[in-house]
């Protein structure tokens, strides 16, 4: 349960980040509205995380699954190409956030 | 130099926020809960200002790598949390893939403003 609130909290942060870059500066309505929304949601909901499991590890998880998330919205969505560097961040990033969660 | 002392800045501003968060339990401890706001505020202050003169790509690639392991930390001395080899190495592997993609994100960025997106689809 607590691990599909992180996917969730992560989720609403790269909206939001997503958001952040459409707003222009917060000077178009709708997309800095998204950005609060989607934040405020984010943290909260990490912070419901941090009550059960250590700040490392969540923070650790939390920042690794955020960054993969984006190189696959940048490959899926912007059709960017995956290569041997983002191949092996995003394997470093799984087994890292595996070890830190079982360790 | 000054620039280096904005980016640390900024990853201390990160730091202090995610302990608080854990601290605000949920945000229903008020103190814990304001300096959620205002340290990530000030993060991103200080994180503009160094952005002035150090490049995105570098600049990301610490402020994530950092601000993880300063995290780790915090939670070890103010949190007393375990950690033993398999989370040591995780946090290594961790950081490890964090600077391979920021690095490589952004200097992808940089590049598609050159290459227009056409070329890539």
């Amino acid at each position: 349960m607590v691990y599909v609130l992180i996917i969730i909290s992560v989720i609403c942060e790269v909206f939001a980040s997503s958001m952040l870059k459409l707003s222009y500066g917060f000077t178009r309505l709708l997309p800095s509205l998204g950005f609060a929304v989607g934040m405020g949601v984010a943290f909260y909901l990490l912070s419901l995380v941090l009550q059960a499991l250590p700040l490392g590890v969540v923070y650790a998880t939390w920042s690794g699954l955020g960054t993969i998330l984006t190189t696959f919205i940048g490959v899926f969505y912007f059709r960017e190409k995956m290569n041997k560097t983002n191949t092996l961040g995003i394997v470093c990033l799984v087994i890292g956030i595996l070890m830190m969660n079982l360790g | 130099m000054r620039a280096v002392l904005l980016l640390f800045a900024a990853i201390l501003f990160e730091v202090i926020a995610s302990t608080s968060l854990k601290l605000s339990e949920g945000f229903t401890i008020l103190i814990p809960s304001l300096t959620v706001f205002i340290a990530f505020i000030g993060a991103f202050f200080f994180l503009s200002l160094a952005l002035k003169s150090i490049p995105l790509s570098v600049a990301y690639a610490v402020w994530a790598g950092l601000g993880t392991a300063l995290t780790a930390v915090a939670g070890i001395l103010l949190f007393q949390e375990s950690f033993g080899w398999m989370k040591a190495a995780g946090l290594f592997l961790v950081i490890s893939g964090l600077i391979l993609l920021h690095v490589k994100n952004s200097r992808r960025t940089k590049k598609s403003r050159h290459f227009p997106r056409a070329r890539h689809a």
